[in-house]
């Protein structure tokens, strides 16, 4: 079988590096993006791309294939 | 005419538990508990978002951003967003246990994969245990939501109507009818979050920006995590993130969404799918903070969203958020005490009595519900509980069924004693009247400390033959079912 690890890399390491690991960088106010101060504009966007890492992980999941 | 829509969508609600009927085929416990893992990817997307978003995301959220700030608001989105990370890689595991044991409730995994009676027991007085606060949550949400809107029906009457209900749910199709249910529960919940949010944005001069400025200007600290060495707001919040995370999939209801999928492929799809439900938040985050700087000195902070909606809304659309609100509790009280009928029924009643069958704990589940319900009604009525809090408490104890599920999957040599000691441990030092150190969440502490007796009486004991034989059942057909 073919290996998991890019699939925990893209869907588990990035999302839980970009939330857990780098909440120092991005708690912050400024700069405001689109209205919203810095920390939240980080999180909202990570619900798309936290979506498109699991999405890409499923694409390479060996487990996915065969059926 | 806001009474009205009120009742309709409740009606609404009611007829589409008793049309999901048509797909009931024989009253057995895992039609009832897990609809026999019938589950695509439709009604499971529904049944998903149906569990987790409850009466708390438009009363108890955005009230505990008007009271305290980004340190709530971020814990709730995040722990929420990486609990699907976790999931993706989590729930076709739990799946395939599941189909090993025939599972329908998350003492039957355990029970069947550590090969004991007294295990199911011990997991399931767990799991009821602190699932109470759980529908207690609920029920006092709908009393804040009626109270606050004053439809003009009296509230003793709400909350013995909408107990009846949600009994109704579970009585015409179990967790069948609350699955077709969800899909008008969830459409109306996020249609109530963004006419709220979006009428916010409307009401405010610059729109978005005008409000998280206006924020920044007058009270800075309620836009970030504080990270102050004395009050360790920061420490509380990410230790909160991490616990929780883990803990969302081992709520006994969603635990038993998992098991209602058809595959393990499913699961995965459906782990995609889920954030982008989370659409939301920006819209809740937007009216709980419009509100802070707005409507400032509110009676209750749990009345923040309501607030908006009273000031910037129609009635029409206030009563079709009262429906959506008030539906939104029904359906997570049936949820919830539907888990709590099947854990009694199954995993405790019929461990004491081995010669009970398929109709009589579909019986005894379908009592059990009512009996929960009806207490819940009695505990509202005469002791109105508070929101904020509440459902910290039952992930503290949830999330410790964690432990012993992990260790399940990858460790041949954990033993009953040692999963069944370090749940105890951890359950026990809960109950304590200690604060954790360093101001981090009471319930991580809590795990550390079952973690530690998990391994250790299991170094000290020895698993039986049987238990070793299932693990590795259990390691073959994971890496051959899909």
């Amino acid at each position: 079988m073919k290996s998991r690890i890019p699939t925990i890399l893209i869907g588990f390491v990035v999302p839980m590096v970009a939330i857990l690991l780098l909440f120092p960088l991005w708690n912050r106010v400024e700069p405001f993006v689109l209205g919203f101060p810095f920390n939240y504009f980080w999180v909202f966007s990570w619900l798309f791309l936290t979506s498109l890492c699991l999405w890409i992980a499923f694409k390479l999941d060996p487990l996915n294939k065969g059926d | 005419m806001a009474l009205t829509l009120f009742a309709l969508v409740l009606i609404l609600s009611i007829v589409i538990a008793l049309l999901a009927r048509k797909g009931l085929i024989a009253a057995n416990m895992s039609d009832i508990m897990v609809a026999s893992g019938s589950f695509g990817a439709f009604l499971l997307f529904f049944i998903s978002v149906g569990e987790i978003y409850s009466i708390g995301t438009l009363i108890g959220a955005p009230g505990a951003v008007y009271s305290k700030g980004a340190n709530y608001g971020i814990w709730f989105i995040c722990y929420i967003l990486l609990a699907y990370v976790v999931g993706y890689l989590l729930n076709p595991a739990i799946w395939k246990l599941g189909q090993l044991s025939k599972a329908v409730t998350i003492a039957d995994l355990f029970g069947w994969r550590f090969n004991s009676k007294a295990m199911q027991v011990l997991v399931a007085l767990v799991c009821i245990l602190f699932l109470i606060p759980w529908v207690q949550n609920q029920f006092a949400g709908m009393a804040i939501l009626l109270k606050y809107l004053d439809l003009g029906i009296n509230f003793g009457t709400a909350v013995v109507v909408s107990a009846l209900i949600a009994f109704v749910y579970i009585a015409a199709a179990g967790i069948r009818s609350s699955a077709y249910v969800s899909i008008l529960k969830d459409f109306l919940l996020i249609m109530a979050v963004v006419a709220v949010g979006t009428a916010a944005i409307v009401a405010s001069p610059n729109g978005v920006s005008g409000i998280f400025h206006s924020v920044a200007q007058k009270m800075p600290h309620m836009l970030t995590v504080t990270t102050h060495p004395v009050t360790a707001g920061a420490t509380f919040t990410l230790s909160t993130i991490l616990f929780q995370m883990l803990g969302f999939y081992m709520l006994p209801f969603t635990l038993q969404g998992t098991l209602s999928s058809k595959s393990a492929r499913n699961l995965r799809k459906n782990a995609v799918l889920m954030p982008i439900y989370m659409v939301m938040f920006p819209f809740l985050m937007i009216a709980a903070y419009f509100a802070l700087v707005n409507i400032p000195g509110l009676e209750k902070p749990d009345f923040a969203l309501l607030a908006v909606a009273v000031q910037h809304l129609p009635g029409w659309v206030i009563g079709t958020i009262a429906g959506g609100g008030a539906l939104t509790a029904i359906l997570v009280m049936a949820f919830t005490a539907l888990s709590v009928g099947g854990l009694f029924s199954k995993n405790i009643l019929a461990v004491i009595k081995p010669d009970m069958g398929q109709a009589q704990m579909v019986r005894w589940t379908q009592i059990v519900t009512a009996v929960f319900l009806a207490a819940g009604v009695v505990m509202t009525l005469y002791y109105p509980a508070l929101m904020a809090g509440v459902i910290t408490v039952s992930y503290s104890g949830l999330t410790q069924t964690f432990v012993g599920l992990f260790f399940a999957f990858f460790w041949k040599g954990c033993t009953k004693w040692g999963v069944g000691a370090g749940l105890l441990a951890g359950v026990i030092y809960l109950f304590l009247p200690v604060a954790a150190p360093y101001g981090l969440n009471k319930g991580i502490i809590a795990m550390a400390i079952n973690v530690l007796a998990s391994v250790l009486v299991s170094l000290l004991t020895q698993p039986d033959a049987e238990t070793q034989g299932r693990f590795e059942i259990y390691k073959q057909f994971k890496e051959t079912a899909a």
